[in-house]
Parts: structure tokens; C-alpha cells; sequence
């Protein structure tokens, strides 16, 4: 028995002891006063939401407990957070990077009403008429395309997918996730389901390859793997700052134009802050907030006049966005990811 | 240790990750509105599955043929030879196990760009064409990618299995052939168990990783279908009869471990054994390092070095930890938290499987359930449990209340980490108990010693061994958590991993190096702090 208390052996106890405390000294850091709070889901990548998080904080006191969406689960991760906490809401306010997915979540009952101040000078067809949304700060669907790889003429649109030129050396991110599935119940609520499904056959059978993301698009394409694809500015303009072979299209003269997604704010029914929530909104939705996205690496498109255009990009009085009857696109958005949903199982 | 504490540990462990799965397997049978049907498994009667087979097959089999390849003969080059350098090399072969794998992928991303070194002035002055890994598109750059992470697996048991079978035996052979042929016909079969659970491992953690499939835009696999089905379609039972092979591969997973080290007691090697001899590499010497550094380069040696360059000159490191104090601070805080949970449940578990018995058998095989299943299935599964719309559905605030304890909180996060490392501490608890002498414990009590008073001056100081190893495993695996975590991430408690991912693919390289580096530096650091406390008692000793 006094063999197993030989100092040797408390030694290596007291050895574990330290090894573990000293993975545990991050510990001692943790702790924190308890004060006012809100939760906020955003789809906006945490590098730029994070410091509009902490001048919230700075201004008005109000902790915001925030999670992002990663690259693999973009918006349609945080939805599903939302529909399945619906019984019990965690989260105060939605701000979702896109918008079908917000009437989505409109349509299931996960939305409350609210009035923002700060939104009374953003254009009422940005605005949802029954008060359960409003967007600001558009990303625009563009092409990303390798200035080494591609020759006049451009592709123009998404016609392009289908030009034998092109065979094998276009990419489009897999229409399951983010901007790519609004996009494509874009095309299904504006071409209907039968040219929506031919287009997506004679794109298999042009040998366009499906990235798992808009991000791997845009790295597809500056890499020089593929020549060109569709993404969305702020992965073009990453590119471009970067200093990577790349240019942009915008596809007004192809179709319907270029499609304008802007982001979206929404307060969550039953969320635990309500009050806090409205403060947070009025925030993000702030002109400040707005000119701060469009100045930043995600170059983001005021939709609101009078605020600076980021730099390298299109404004919006200079291009032709699409016209979407976006409560039509919400209509179609489960029919037409069904289908593609088996469209593109096993692909 | 109490008599009872096992069965209590076991209750525990089983909440954590047995119920999640249990309830996902549970989910399986049901439709969207709850009725019982076998309609999810209509999949498995699809074309569909054989290419989801397939496609999952090949990736996981390229990778554990490859670590086979690899890991065999560095295995044999350093645990049998009279290789230069063998004490770098060994402690190169653990480096890929420090690193995630997707940490891997995206540092050979940067090793491979069409611009970097390899490719502008080491190949081309080999008259070799660039390589461009983004172009690896798919299988190949995957498969190579989940190669480097894993084959060191197969080296390591390899290494042990040279090693294991008594001298004498090999002896005995040599007095018939030569020392190389005697180490092909009688070691290497004796080891074979070893490689094959090596294969079998590698094969498993390909199988189930999502992460780096996901870097490669694969679909077609099961994780990316069990995903898609999650995520992008809101169809969780779907998701759920997905996992299903998941959990027949544990039982295959089980009977090669129980086969293999579970016959030839990998753990207990008596010290009364004299060490195998070393085997001559004479001419071959220079080769055989070349191989083994090239290698370990692959491996560890690029993409370390890699992380450094692009952080270099690493005044940035100071900036870069503050800016990530949070998910730094969380990351190591819940590694740390859940590794001592473990730690807790899996010594209680491992007791009780020790036991023997069909209670003893029971905690063996469901211990070893997490390791099989895919850890974002798991993540799925945990946040379905727990956050009210499936299993804690009623509408009872007292019910209610108790998911929202772990839902609403960093809880659910710790849940996750533990279900994640538990079978990875749970083995070296389980060998390392049982190779204690049960008449010590039993004297203690005789002499009237209490349970706790026995585990910490009997079990512990005799197995601290293997307690270390469990607890290192679980921390190692907590801080490196991408797959489940991204999904039950909460909000206010960010995490490194899901960070540093978003960084890559917003070129942010800075953010990705430094990050990165803080993240290793965080597992190296307790490894560093317990090589220097030997030394110091070891100079003490002489005195």
C-alpha cells in the first residue's frame, strides 16, 4: 500500500494535474458580468458581423449572443435551427442574407410584426406590406469569370451554361443551400417547373460541375480549374481584393436581368428578448449599418439612395435588376426543391 | 471504485450519445407527421443506394488502401530498424494527428495553389507540370487529404505490432533464414491484426468525416445525403434511415478490435520482455529515410510549415489571438470541460465492461457505437433530442425545462464533444484497466480503503498511463470538432473550427495561419508541459 503513495507516483499525479489545468487556464477568462441581452441568427459571415455586433453592444449596452452560419450549412442551416426551436424560440431576431428563406419562415408562422423606424427610407418594394420583414444591402447573382481562361465573347447569362463552348468548363454551386436555391425557385417561379427541369438536364448534359458552394465557385474559377460560373458579388469582390485573375458580369442583357437578393430582418415569434429585438433591428437596419456593408470586404449594394456604392461594382441605378414576385417564389420554393432534392440525390 | 458507479456512469454516457442515435434509429420508422412507416427505407431498395455505396466505399477504402500503403512500411522503418533520426520521425508521425482534417486539406490547398513553391520552382525544376490540388477535383484530393490525417493509425499499430510477439519466436526463425525474412514470415503475420484494425479505424473515420468531402464539393455520400436531407430539406427522418449502415459498421468495428487487440492484449506488454532486435538497413539506409522523411514531410513537415510561412513573420500572432480571444476561450474551455467528463464516464464504463458479463458486454459494444456513427449525424441527433420538437415535445413546462437546461446553454455543445471522444478514451482506459491486478483493489477494500480512496491511491497511480492517454484523446478530438459542431454551435459561444473554415474561403489566409497555429499550439501545450516535469523529477532522482 505504501508503494502506491511513493512520491514517484503522487509526481505523476501532480503531472496530469498541471497538464490538464494548463489546457484549463482559458478559464479563468470566461467569466462575464450578467447583463441585458439579445439572440441574433445571421447569415452574414461572423468576420463582418461581428464588429456591427460590438458597436451595437458599445452603443446601447445590450450583449448580443450571435451565431452565424458556417460555409456548409449557409441560410438553410439556421432555418432549420428556427423551425425546429419553434415550440421553445431561442433566437430574437432573423438576419438572413437572402430572403426566400425568410418567407419560408413567414409561411410557417415563425414571424412576428414589428415597425422600423430606421427602415422608413428604404423603397417599399423592398419591404414586406405586411410588416414581417424588410430587407436592405443586396448581393447581385453575377458571373465570376477567369480573365486567363475566357475570350470574347463572355458569357452573358445563364444561357451561356448551355453553349458547347462551354462544355465541361462552367461551374454552378449545388441548389440546395443559400443564394444558388433561391436563384434556381427564381427560374422555377418565372420559367415554370418544365424549362426549369430541361434547363437542369441540358446543364448535366454540357458537363457543368457542381460545386458544393457559392464560395467554391468563386475558388473553382480563380484557381483557373473552371472558367467561369455563377456567384454572388461578395465572393466575386473576396476574389478581386485578393488580386486573383477574375472578372464580373452582370447579366443584364441575358433574359430577365440580374437577379438582386437583398438581405432580410425579421423578429422571431416567441423570441425571449422582444424589446431588445426591436432595438437590434432598428440598428441593422440603420443607414450607417447599410454603408458599413457596402464599404466592406463583402461589398454589399445599398438599396437605399444616397449611400456610397462599393468600389468596383455596379450600383444600383446602374444595372437592370430582375423583377421578382417574390411571394410567388416563396409559393414554388418547396416544389421546386423537391424536385431537385431528387433531381440531385446521389449526384 | 463503487460498485455502482459504473452502472451510473453508464446511464450517463448513454444520454449523452446513445440517446440521439437511439432516437434518430427511432425516427427512421416515422413520417413527417409521426406515423409509424418503412417508407424512409424505400432508399435502400434505389439505385441510389448502390452509388451512395460506392461512391462512400471508394473514398473511405482509397483512404485506408493508402494509409495501408504508407503507414505499414514507416510503421515497420521505425518501430524494427536501425533507421537515422528514428526518435524525429516518431514524433513527426503523431503531427497529422494533432491536426484535424480539414486543417489538413486547406494547408495542402495553400501547399498546392498554382503559384506556391511546389509548384513554381520544386516541380518545375524536376520538369514536372504543376499540380493544382483544387483540380484533384472530388475523390483524389480527398482521398489523398484523409490519407495524410490517417495513416499514421496504421504506422503506429503497426509499430506496436512489430513489436509485440515475443523475441524468441523471431529468434528461433533466424536461426533458418535471415533476419528480413524472418521478420516477413513470423512478425509481420503476427501483426496483421494490428494493420487490419489500423485499415478498419482509417476506413471508419473516412467514412464518416464530413468536413473534408464537403471541402472537395462531394455529394453522393452518405454524410453529404444525411446532410442534404437535414439541412437543405428539413426531412429528418429521411436523414435518420440514412444512418443506418452507420451502425452496422460498429458492430464490424467492434469484432475487428475484439479479434485483433482484444487477442493479443496490445496494452499488456510485460517489461520483463526484452526489446525485439533492431534489423540492419545497411545499403538501403538512404532510402529508406528518403521515404520515411518523405513521408512525414507530406504529412507534418508541409503543412506545419506552410502555417508558418503564411503567418510569418508572426508579429500577427499577438493581434490574431486577441481578435479570436472568444473562440479561443470557448474552445479550450469546453475541450477542457469535455475532457474531464469523459475522462469521468469513460473510467466507469470501461470498469464495467472490464467486468465481463452481458451487462459487461453491453457497455463494451455501446461505447464503440459513437466512434462508427458520423459525428454530424450525431450533432442531429442531439439537437433533435434536445430542443423540443421531437423527443421533449410535450408542451410541459417542467418537461420542457429540462431540454432547455441543455439546449439553451453551452450544454448541448459539451454533450456533443463528449459523445464525439468518448470511444477514443474509453479504449485506453479499458486496456489499461485491465491490466491492474484486481487482488490490489481487493486488498485495499479487505483493509477497509473506500472507493474513492482506492481509485486514487490504487487505480489511478497504477493506470495514470492510461487515464493521461483518455484524457489527451478526448481534449484532442473536443478542440478539433468541425462536423457536429458547426450544427449545435450556440449563440454567444463560438468555436475556432467553424472559424477558421469561414476564413479560408474568404481568402482571409492571415486569419486561417494564425488561428490555426493558436489552435495547435492549444493541444501541443499540455504534451509540452508533461515532457518538461519528467526531466526535472529524473534529475532529482540521482540526489
Amino acid at each position: 500500500m505504501t508503494d502506491m503513495l511513493h512520491p514517484r507516483n503522487r509526481t505523476r499525479l501532480v503531472r496530469l494535474v498541471l497538464a490538464v489545468l494548463a489546457a484549463a487556464l482559458p478559464m479563468a477568462a470566461c467569466g462575464g458580468e450578467r447583463t441585458e441581452s439579445v439572440v441574433l441568427y445571421a447569415s452574414l459571415d461572423e468576420a463582418y458581423s461581428r464588429p456591427l455586433m460590438d458597436a451595437f453592444t458599445a452603443q446601447t449596452g445590450i450583449r448580443v449572443d450571435f451565431v452565424t452560419d458556417s460555409e456548409a450549412t449557409k441560410t438553410t442551416g439556421l432555418v432549420s435551427r428556427i423551425l425546429g426551436e419553434q415550440h421553445r424560440p431561442r433566437c430574437d431576431v432573423f438576419w438572413n442574407n437572402e430572403i426566400v428563406q425568410t418567407l419560408v419562415l413567414r409561411s410557417r408562422g415563425c414571424l412576428e410584426r414589428f415597425q422600423a423606424e430606421a427602415a422608413r427610407d428604404i423603397p417599399d418594394a423592398w419591404k414586406d406590406p405586411d410588416g414581417y420583414w424588410v430587407g436592405f444591402a443586396a448581393r447581385a447573382r453575377v458571373i465570376i469569370l477567369n480573365t486567363s481562361l475566357v475570350t470574347e465573347p463572355r458569357p452573358a447569362g445563364l444561357g451561356a451554361y448551355l453553349e458547347p463552348r462551354w462544355k465541361g468548363k462552367a461551374t454552378l454551386a449545388r441548389p440546395l443551400h443559400g443564394t444558388t436555391a433561391t436563384h434556381v425557385a427564381v427560374l422555377w417561379a418565372t420559367w415554370g417547373p418544365e424549362k426549369t427541369k430541361q434547363f437542369f438536364h441540358d446543364l448535366e448534359g454540357n458537363e457543368v460541375r457542381l460545386s458544393a458552394g457559392n464560395a467554391h465557385v468563386m475558388r473553382e474559377v480563380a484557381e483557373g480549374n473552371v472558367s467561369w460560373g455563377f456567384t454572388d458579388t461578395d465572393d466575386f469582390h473576396v476574389a478581386h481584393l485578393d488580386k486573383k485573375p477574375v472578372d464580373i458580369v452582370f447579366p443584364d442583357t441575358d433574359g430577365a436581368g440580374t437577379l438582386l437578393l437583398p438581405n432580410t430582418v425579421c423578429r422571431i415569434k416567441g423570441g425571449p428578448n422582444p424589446a431588445n429585438a426591436l432595438k437590434l433591428i432598428e440598428f441593422i437596419l440603420s443607414r450607417d449599418v447599410e454603408a458599413q456593408l457596402a464599404r466592406g470586404r463583402s461589398a454589399q449594394i445599398p438599396l437605399r439612395p444616397g449611400i456610397p456604392q462599393p468600389t468596383g461594382l455596379k450600383g444600383l441605378a446602374a444595372m437592370r435588376p430582375m423583377a421578382v414576385d417574390w411571394p410567388r417564389v416563396a409559393a414554388v420554393f418547396e416544389e421546386c426543391h423537391a424536385w431537385l432534392r431528387d433531381y440531385l440525390a446521389g449526384k | 471504485m463503487a460498485r455502482a458507479y459504473p452502472r451510473v456512469a453508464f446511464a450517463l454516457f448513454a444520454t449523452v450519445a446513445l440517446l440521439p442515435i437511439a432516437y434518430l434509429l427511432g425516427l427512421s420508422f416515422t413520417d413527417r407527421d409521426a406515423s409509424f412507416t418503412l417508407t424512409n427505407y424505400g432508399v435502400y431498395s434505389s439505385a441510389m443506394l448502390w452509388r451512395l455505396l460506392w461512391r462512400s466505399g471508394l473514398l473511405a477504402g482509397g483512404a485506408a488502401l493508402l494509409a495501408v500503403a504508407i503507414g505499414v512500411p514507416l510503421g515497420i522503418l521505425v518501430g524494427r530498424t536501425n533507421l537515422w533520426l528514428k526518435p524525429l520521425l516518431a514524433a513527426l508521425l503523431a503531427v497529422p494527428l494533432l491536426l484535424p482534417p480539414y486543417m489538413m486539406t486547406i494547408c495542402w490547398f495553400y501547399l498546392l495553389t498554382p503559384a506556391s513553391w511546389i509548384n513554381q520552382s520544386l516541380l518545375a525544376s524536376l520538369g514536372i507540370g504543376a499540380i493544382n490540388f483544387h483540380a484533384l477535383d472530388g475523390f483524389p484530393g480527398a482521398i489523398f487529404s484523409l490519407t495524410l490525417s490517417y495513416y499514421p493509425i496504421v504506422a503506429l499499430l503497426t509499430w506496436l505490432g512489430v513489436r509485440a510477439p515475443d523475441p524468441a519466436y523471431e529468434e528461433a526463425g533466424r536461426l533458418e533464414v535471415g533476419p528480413w525474412r524472418a521478420l516477413v514470415y513470423l512478425t509481420l503475420p503476427a501483426a496483421a491484426p494490428y494493420i487490419l484494425t489500423g485499415a478498419v479505424f482509417v476506413f471508419f473515420f473516412a467514412l464518416v468525416n464530413y468536413a473534408v468531402p464537403y471541402q472537395f464539393s462531394i455529394g453522393g455520400i452518405f454524410v453529404s445525403e444525411i446532410h442534404s436531407q437535414y439541412q437543405a430539406h428539413h426531412n429528418n427522418p429521411q436523414a435518420a434511415a440514412l444512418t443506418l449502415p452507420f451502425l452496422l459498421g460498429a458492430g464490424a468495428l467492434l469484432w475487428a478490435e475484439r479479434r485483433t487487440l482484444g487477442r493479443y492484449r496490445m496494452a499488456v506488454r510485460r517489461e520483463t520482455v526484452s526489446a525485439p532486435p533492431q534489423l540492419p538497413l545497411g545499403a538501403a539506409q538512404a532510402g529508406a529515410l528518403a521515404l520515411a522523411l518523405l513521408a512525414t514531410g507530406l504529412s507534418a513537415l508541409g503543412p506545419l510549415g506552410v502555417l508558418v510561412w503564411m503567418a510569418w513573420p508572426l508579429d500577427q500572432l499577438g493581434p490574431a489571438i486577441q481578435a479570436c480571444r472568444p473562440e479561443l476561450t470557448n474552445t479550450l474551455l469546453l475541450g477542457t470541460l469535455a475532457a474531464v467528463v469523459t475522462l469521468a464516464l469513460a473510467a466507469g464504463v470501461a470498469a464495467g465492461a472490464r467486468r465481463g458479463g452481458r451487462e459487461g458486454r453491453l457497455m463494451d459494444f455501446a461505447s464503440i457505437l459513437p466512434l462508427a456513427f458520423p459525428p454530424m449525424a450525431l450533432g442531429i441527433g442531439l439537437i433533435l433530442v434536445w430542443n423540443r420538437s421531437g423527443f421533449f415535445r410535450w408542451r410541459s413546462e417542467a418537461v420542457g425545462a429540462l431540454s432547455d437546461v441543455v439546449y439553451a446553454s453551452f450544454a448541448i455543445m459539451v454533450f456533443t464533444l463528449v459523445a464525439r471522444s468518448f470511444p477514443f478514451a474509453m479504449r485506453p482506459l479499458f486496456y489499461g484497466l485491465g491490466a491492474l491486478d484486481p487482488a490490489l483493489d481487493e486488498a485495499a477494500r479487505l483493509e477497509g480503503a473506500g472507493p474513492a480512496r482506492r481509485f486514487f491511491r490504487i487505480t489511478l497511480p497504477l493506470a495514470w498511463r492510461a487515464f493521461a492517454l483518455a484524457g489527451f484523446l478526448a481534449f484532442l478530438f473536443a478542440v478539433g470538432e468541425y462536423d457536429a459542431m458547426h450544427l449545435v454551435q450556440q449563440p454567444g459561444h463560438p468555436v475556432l473550427a467553424p472559424r477558421i473554415i469561414g476564413a479560408f474561403h474568404n481568402f482571409r489566409h492571415d486569419l486561417v495561419a494564425n488561428n490555426a497555429l493558436v489552435l495547435l499550439a492549444a493541444v501541443v501545450l499540455p504534451i509540452l508541459i508533461y515532457l518538461l516535469l519528467p526531466r526535472r523529477e529524473n534529475r532529482r532522482s540521482p540526489t
